[in-house]
């Protein structure tokens, strides 16, 4: 196992990221030209969703007992194997191929580049080979949207239950604060409803207004925050969790008990705004502002924990008494500490809104939080890459294992218990990913240039 | 207000409170001795439901009625519940004795909801009725005259009320003058000094967790012959009111979770009774929630560790 870290930093940083980006580019490129015949000459049936595992596991037959699921594993089991070959002939040889191959050129490419051009180019890359595998089976495009809500929820939590040390488990209730307040706030403007009657505003300012309204129903979801953050001044551990908890009970209840937003049988008309926008520019808006959502979330939380406040909200963490000792404003950086992770919940909850065209206050309760919890703790608390990875793999796990029914829920809660007994401190174990390998080996900064009587450090 | 509409929501408030204070007491001793929110105990309830409406079902079938049916169904689902409890703790919290509390914590969460799952899977999601273990006219309300007004009730509620009472007397007996029970403050007083007093800390929390589950199972059983329903998601639906009952009293004091119970029901019923009022009337029952979660957030923004906790002093 100590070997790991150090295998790990060598395999990534031999070929920058940029390669291996382009590689999955070239993958779904060749998976949307060659896919279905493939899948249908290899039996198949068609492109499987998520790597063959849905496919697969939907043939368990579940409903006739223990006898009914050995019977259908040997056709589970082919299945899976016929999709191995899929996975294989159509992801990885392209993608390391093509990777190798643009290994130097990338490199050279890459070093010739200013710093904020490059990243500017990985990130279409990465929108770009998303849109494409995406736009092969609509399903997937929804998973990677929810993706991205979940790493939204699972960073922002993060900077509570990681960074500052506390327990918030109410973080699904500031998501539905943001859900609710954004979807009201477009349905009203821009569509025609049942109760909120014609559109308000013209089709043309639905584009503009919908990152700006997301940013409302983040500052919504903020202002709740603060009904956690003034408790947080005398309440700690334990308590502060069941303060948490209780908020999140309340704005479900609060919710419930408005009927003008459908109460407890929820609100809709969210698919009418973004046929709205569409009628406006035929792109995917709900993907790209995904996308952005997440870029910022990532790089506000990023900065923030690096700047000297957030250096103030993990000595909150090691010891309160001596932080307020060493100048810590903790009153303060509580709340903004707070506030900020709320502000990020609400913007995923109004993502999520829009993704699912329809909310109720059910969609919105602990287990939504625990969820958050689970993702949180598998990618290691305090670590933001961390978060990034077990909210994907999380997703991806949860959506590929649905045939599963009512077990996959089961699995998922003794995996954290498991992974709390054996692995406590998550997937990156508090570190980051450029603790193994370094953004000048990614690719993602330029090599420092020698200079006389100074030796960089090795990475 | 009448004096007969009092009592009867009186009556009806002491019986939901005193099993809320029950499950509460669960929550309660386990925070007292492991230092631990064990959030698995709702669903701990929720199986104890389940085991009785098994048993309870097995004795009907093979005939035994009331009275030993629904005497047996108790004793046997609050046995089979505490082994449960210590199977949990044997199982998920032993080997992280010595990790930090939050992941304790969060293991007890995850066993919660693996709980609630597992039951899913197993026996799906529609309402099971427990079978009648008590004889019809104690389930039929009763009248009687207060001054003109009529006071209805059924005999089931007094039978849960007493039983209920007579438990809460049975684990103060043992916490006060056993040395099990005498073990168990010692511990929440000062979990490092006392094993080293030659206590034996594990068959202590072994013991905590017989006690709390099988008070649970019983609650649970009476729930369920109060109110026939028995589904997966009661543990989360009764559990976390009684978690809020054991906070509001200060979790980790007995008196505190029995007088939470109390206060808890005393609030939710009477939020409902006072929306039949007209000048009330926007009280609806779907409120019970919001303001039982309401009081919540005050209590402890007011008092942190709740009416009988004490502070804990942060030493510098």
């Amino acid at each position: 196992m100590a070997q790991l870290p150090r295998r790990i930093r060598e395999f990534l940083g031999r070929i920058p990221l940029l390669a291996y980006l382009l590689g999955f580019l070239a993958a779904t490129g060749i998976e949307s030209i060659l896919g279905k015949t493939l899948g249908l000459l290899i039996g198949l049936g068609g492109v499987p969703a998520f790597f063959g595992i849905t496919d697969s596991l939907s043939r368990l037959v579940l409903d006739k007992g223990l006898g009914g699921v050995l019977l259908s594993l040997p056709s589970v089991f082919i299945y899976f194997v016929l999709a191995l070959v899929y996975d294989v002939l159509i992801y990885i040889l392209p993608v390391f191929i093509v990777a190798g191959l643009l290994s130097r050129p990338v490199r050279w490419f890459v070093s010739t580049l200013p710093e904020w051009l490059t990243g500017f180019i990985h990130m279409v890359t990465l929108f770009l080979s998303l849109w494409t595998w995406g736009g092969l089976v609509e399903y997937r495009l929804l998973v990677v949207m929810y993706i991205g809500v979940n790493i939204i929820m699972t960073t922002s939590l993060n900077l509570i239950n990681g960074y500052m040390g506390e327990f918030s488990c109410g973080h699904a209730g500031f998501m539905a604060v943001g859900a609710y307040v954004s979807s009201v706030l477009t349905v009203w403007l821009f569509t025609q409803d049942d109760v909120f009657g014609a559109p308000v505003l013209r089709a043309g300012w639905s584009v503009i207004l919908f990152p700006l309204i997301l940013v409302v129903g983040g500052i919504a979801a903020a202002i709740m925050g603060l009904l956690v953050a003034f408790p947080s001044f005398k309440t700690r551990g334990d308590y502060l969790a069941i303060v948490t908890i209780s908020v999140n009970f309340i704005i479900k209840s609060a919710i419930e008990n408005i009927e003008k937003i459908g109460g407890p049988r929820g609100f809709m008309g969210m698919k009418g705004v973004l046929r709205t926008m569409e009628s406006v520019l035929n792109v995917p808006w709900l993907l790209i502002w995904t996308f952005i959502g997440v870029l910022v979330t990532l790089v506000v939380i990023h900065n923030f924990v690096s700047s000297t406040k957030g250096k103030g909200v993990v000595a909150i963490r090691e010891d309160e008494i001596a932080a307020e000792l060493m100048s810590v404003n903790t009153r303060h950086t509580k709340i903004l500490a707070f506030t900020i992770s709320s502000f990020f919940a609400g913007i995923a909850g109004g993502l999520f809104a829009h993704v699912l065209g329809y909310i109720n206050p059910g969609t919105f309760t602990i287990f939504k939080s625990t969820e958050s919890l689970v993702m949180v703790y598998l990618g290691g608390m305090g670590s933001i890459s961390g978060s990034v990875l077990s909210a994907g793999i999380f997703t991806l796990a949860m959506e590929a294992l649905r045939p599963l029914e009512v077990w996959k829920k089961v699995l998922i809660w003794l995996l954290l218990i498991l992974l709390m007994m054996f692995r406590r401190e998550g997937i990156m174990g508090g570190k980051e990913l450029t603790d193994f390998v370094s953004l000048e080996r990614l690719g993602l900064r330029r090599p420092v240039k020698e200079v006389k009587g100074y030796a960089p450090a090795a990475d | 207000m009448t004096l007969a509409f009092f009592f009867q929501q009186l009556l009806n408030a002491v019986q939901l409170g005193s099993i809320y204070a029950l499950i509460a007491l669960g929550y309660t001793l386990v925070y007292g001795v492991l230092r631990l929110i064990n959030f698995a105990h709702g669903d701990i309830f929720m199986a104890g439901a389940f085991i009785g409406y098994f048993v309870a079902t097995l004795l009907v079938g093979v005939g035994i009625g009331w009275p030993w049916g629904f005497i047996l169904t108790l004793l046997f689902s609050m046995i089979l519940t505490a082994l449960l409890g210590v199977g949990i703790e044997r199982v998920a919290y032993r080997p992280l004795r010595t990790a930090p509390r939050l992941s304790v914590v969060v293991t007890a969460l995850g066993v919660g909801l693996l709980l609630e799952h597992i039951a899913l899977g197993a026996f799906g999601a529609s309402r099971r009725n427990l079978p009648p273990l008590l004889p019809e006219t104690w389930m039929q309300s009763v009248e009687i005259n207060i001054m003109g007004e009529y006071l209805s009730f059924t005999w089931l509620k007094v039978l849960i009320i007493v039983i209920s009472l007579l438990l809460m007397i049975i684990l103060q007996v043992i916490v006060r003058r056993t040395k099990a029970g005498m073990a168990m403050r010692a511990i929440s007083y000062d979990k490092f000094a006392v094993p080293l007093m030659g206590v034996p800390m594990d068959r202590i929390i072994a013991i905590t967790f017989i006690l709390g589950p099988s008070l649970a199972a019983a609650a649970g059983v009476m729930y369920a012959t109060q109110y026939p329903v028995i589904e997966p998601y009661m543990g989360l639906l009764v559990g976390w009111q009684a978690f809020i009952a054991a906070v509001v009293g200060g979790i980790g004091d007995i008196r505190g979770a029995m007088v939470g119970g109390f206060i808890l029901g005393f609030v939710q019923i009477f939020v409902v009774a006072l929306g039949q009022f007209p000048a009330l009337s926007f009280l609806s029952s779907t409120y019970r929630d919001l303001v039982a979660y309401a009081l919540l957030l005050i209590i402890l923004v007011v008092k942190p560790t709740g009416i009988f906790g004490v502070a804990t002093r942060q030493k510098v």
